[in-house]
């Protein structure tokens, strides 16, 4: 699993992950989210575009960066989810925990909203 | 007189450069610091060098290797010399040389009127060592190198003979610059190989003497040992009729020469091992060529019967064989052998035993019959070999699925019997080929009925261990056709291969493995297609099994892209949790495999999973919503297989084994 990290925005981080999120790449991916949560504070967009398989560990590890973001103050933000990805969160009722968008730029726009 | 030490080395300087890429300077007492060798800066280590006189040896830096040499001892002169070259070749030992003859001339003769003549003389030498480097350098052929050798130095010493004498224990061979050979007793040579030094002459006259060898009557003798390594491989000497004609200029030299001379034939040898395993290595490739070569092109091709055969040898060549020919009564004989031992030899009487088998099978339909005339024959052979082979035979009719077999000394052959979804074996029916001259050999009669597999093997297959010592046994490889058991048998044993693979950790297997399958084939119309598969437990070969669902593809009966991809995700979703379950749970981080298949029938897709792992209990507990303001971290993976299949199973199977079975039902479609 690759990941890359942008910041289109002041406090605004883009996390492009790349490959399979699963039992072999979910411990990593976990530890990197991780990375994020502590240097960046704010909102995190998580684009999964690339990303075209997801088992429970992977899921496990998508809950851990959310809380590890929560926990921070921060939030985070799902994007671009490819059909297998989707399936997997819907049918673990997660596609209500998660907020889920089409593209980078709603997943953004989505965090201003909450900017108090 | 003073003498212009650059001047002097002008041209010493310019050969080091060429012979090492680096440079050289010369340091005349404290006189004359020196800053710079080729530009460069000198390391403070060489600088602490020149103050404090001391010996370097070899002092590497970033840009390469840098030496100071010390004055010689003992001597007035204070003749150093700093070099630097690009790599390490024992290049300081040259300096070490060159500055002792430096000092030597220069201490010894300054202020005598032959300073030019000893110096002239000292540059002779230095190109006289430059030139040996070069020979040893282009290490062509010995006899030849150790010729320019005595030529060359003979050039530069006035000795009247140059000898070497090389060779092993007491079979040594001389080169001499007169062409007469020269030859010292042992006990002479044990002498000065037990000095590791030059010898001279008064050393060696009592020996010499004693010996009556006519070295004794020599004006001037001096002989210094060569070594390769710690042992000794020649010696090479100066001869003149003239009495003390060799100074201890000479004696420093012989040492070099004789140091440089050991290492070329110690190369010089390395080298002669090294080119005849090429050989060995090249003639091995050529013999393995031949060996697969002479294994059957083709397989008979018999009405209901699917056949497939695989030779994998340990090393490049081996002892196992399989073969085919057809009986005088039209059944089709085949043979699987095992020549005990390993390697050329085995492989040898390998071939030997498909001639017999070849020149036998067509003169007898039975196999017991057959590997009776076989042991007649190959006993003489196999008994002066003092080995032995062990082989079993099958024949097969065209006609019925009836056959027998017979086996000497041969491992259990295997058969997967499908109604009773288990394999049973049957034992050896007499002794291995090649213990007595006449011995007898009883055919079994069996059948195989639809869905059954006949799998012929070499022990090679249940005898290979894993890094501790487990073989993989008659119980691994019947899990593993209990797993594969539907799929063609190409694919069998490609999974029973993957799966000894698996076993052994990947380590290269220690014997010759062949396997041989009949399958008759089931009797059914509905068109199924499996595909067998293992992998060890671990978390990235999860992956294998997901894109084996993935690589289905037109493979499922459902017109509708969308609906197939949709498919296909979501069986290689459910399957990638069984299997992480299973590494998780099963095997909790221990080493083992998991086997399984993948079946697309007509209207589901279905796989069937099995480890030797700890059994699992499904959890009964129906599960509860989430709380989305407090979601679990963990415990997703059954919700999402029992979301995702129409089926989900886990089985014990005898108390050691689980078996886990997942299916998921589709609309069936006609793909045309």
């Amino acid at each position: 699993m690759k990941i890359e990290i942008e910041h289109p925005q002041p406090g605004k981080v883009v996390v492009r992950a790349q490959g399979r999120l699963d039992s072999d790449s979910a411990p990593a991916f976990k530890e990197q989210i991780r990375d994020v949560a502590q240097t960046e504070l704010d909102f995190v967009v998580l684009d999964l575009e690339a990303v075209d398989f997801i088992d429970s560990s992977g899921l496990s590890a998508l809950l851990s960066a959310l809380k590890a973001i929560r926990q921070q103050g921060g939030m985070l933000n799902l994007c671009k989810l490819q059909p297998q990805v989707l399936t997997a969160l819907r049918l673990t009722l997660l596609d209500r925990v998660f907020s889920i968008f089409p593209s980078v730029e709603d997943a953004l726009s989505e965090a201003d909203l909450q900017i108090p | 007189m003073e003498m212009d030490l650059a001047a002097v080395f002008d041209r010493p300087k310019r050969l080091w450069h060429s012979l090492t890429g680096g440079g050289l300077a010369v340091v005349e007492g404290e006189s004359k610091p020196m800053r710079s060798v080729r530009g460069r800066k000198l390391p403070v280590a060489i600088r602490n060098a020149l103050t404090e006189g001391s010996t370097l040896d070899a002092h590497k830096t970033r840009g390469g290797f840098w030496w100071a040499t010390a004055p010689s001892l003992g001597l007035q002169s204070q003749v150093r010399l700093v070099a630097w070259a690009a790599s390490d070749d024992n290049w300081g030992d040259i300096l070490q040389v060159w500055t002792d003859m430096l000092a030597f001339a220069k201490g010894e003769h300054a202020v005598a009127d032959r300073l030019t003549e000893a110096l002239v003389n000292a540059w002779d030498r230095l190109t006289f060592l430059y030139e040996l480097t070069h020979i040893v350098g282009q290490l062509t052929d010995l006899p030849d190198m150790l010729n320019s050798i005595v030529h060359l130095l003979a050039e530069v010493v006035s000795a009247e003979e140059v000898f070497l004498i090389t060779g092993v224990e007491a079979d040594w061979t001389s080169v001499t610059v007169s062409g007469d050979s020269l030859s010292l007793p042992p006990s002479i040579a044990e002498e000065i190989f037990r000095a590791r030094r030059p010898v001279g002459l008064a050393e060696l006259k009592p020996a010499l003497e004693k010996a009556e060898n006519p070295l004794a009557q020599a004006g001037d003798l001096l002989v210094a040992p060569l070594m390769s390594g710690d042992r000794p491989s020649g010696m090479i000497g100066l001869l003149d009729p003239h009495e003390a004609r060799f100074d201890s200029n000479d004696v420093l030299l012989l040492a070099s020469v004789a140091e440089q001379v050991g290492a070329l034939i110690e190369a010089a040898q390395a080298r002669i091992i090294r080119e005849e395993s090429r050989r060995l290595d090249h003639e091995l490739k050529i013999a393995a060529g031949i060996q697969s070569g002479l294994l059957p092109d083709s397989l008979p091709s018999i009405k209901g019967l699917e056949l497939a055969a695989y030779l994998q040898p340990a090393r490049q060549v081996g002892g196992d064989l399989y073969d085919v020919a057809e009986s005088e009564t039209g059944e089709s004989m085949l043979l699987l052998a095992d020549v005990a031992g390993k390697g050329s030899p085995a492989a040898i009487l390998s071939t030997v035993v498909r001639s017999v088998f070849r020149s036998e099978a067509p003169h007898s339909s039975d196999p017991g019959e057959l590997l009776q005339g076989m042991n007649r024959l190959l006993y003489p052979d196999l008994d002066k070999a003092e080995t032995f082979v062990t082989a079993v035979s099958v024949n097969l009719k065209s006609d019925s699925l009836g056959f027998s077999y017979a086996s000497a000394g041969h491992v259990d052959i295997a058969i997967w019997r499908d109604h009773e979804q288990n394999v049973e074996f049957f034992p050896a029916t007499g002794l291995p080929l090649g213990i007595y001259p006449k011995t007898s050999y009883y055919s079994q009669l069996l059948a195989l009925h639809p869905g059954d597999t006949l799998l012929l093997y070499s022990d090679g297959a249940t005898e290979a261990e894993d890094p501790k010592g487990a073989i993989l046994g008659m119980q691994g490889l019947s899990d593993i056709i209990y797993a594969v058991h539907p799929a063609p048998v190409e694919e069998q044993i490609r999974v029973i291969l993957e799966s000894l693979d698996v076993h052994c950790h990947s380590q290269s297997l220690s014997d010759d493995v062949t396997l041989l399958m009949i399958r008759a084939l089931p009797v059914s119309d509905v068109p199924v297609e499996t595909i067998p598969f293992v992998i060890p437990t671990e978390f990235l070969a999860v992956r294998k099994v997901v894109d084996i669902v993935r690589g289905l593809g037109s493979a499922l009966p459902i017109p509708d892209q969308d609906e197939r991809m949709k498919l296909m995700e979501d069986f290689a979703l459910a399957i990638s949790e069984v299997v992480t379950n299973q590494i998780k749970h099963a095997f909790q981080g221990r080493k083992g495999q998991i086997l399984g298949r993948v079946v697309v029938e007509t209207d589901r897709l279905v796989a069937d999973l099995y480890d030797s792992g700890l059994p699992f209990q499904l959890p009964e507990i129906p599960w509860e919503p989430i709380d989305i303001n407090n979601p679990p971290e963990s415990g997703y993976g059954l919700v999402l297989v029992r979301g995702l299949l129409d089926k989900f199973e886990c089985h014990r199977l005898d108390g050691v084994r689980n078996h886990w079975h997942l299916v998921k039902e589709f609309a069936g479609g006609d793909m045309q």
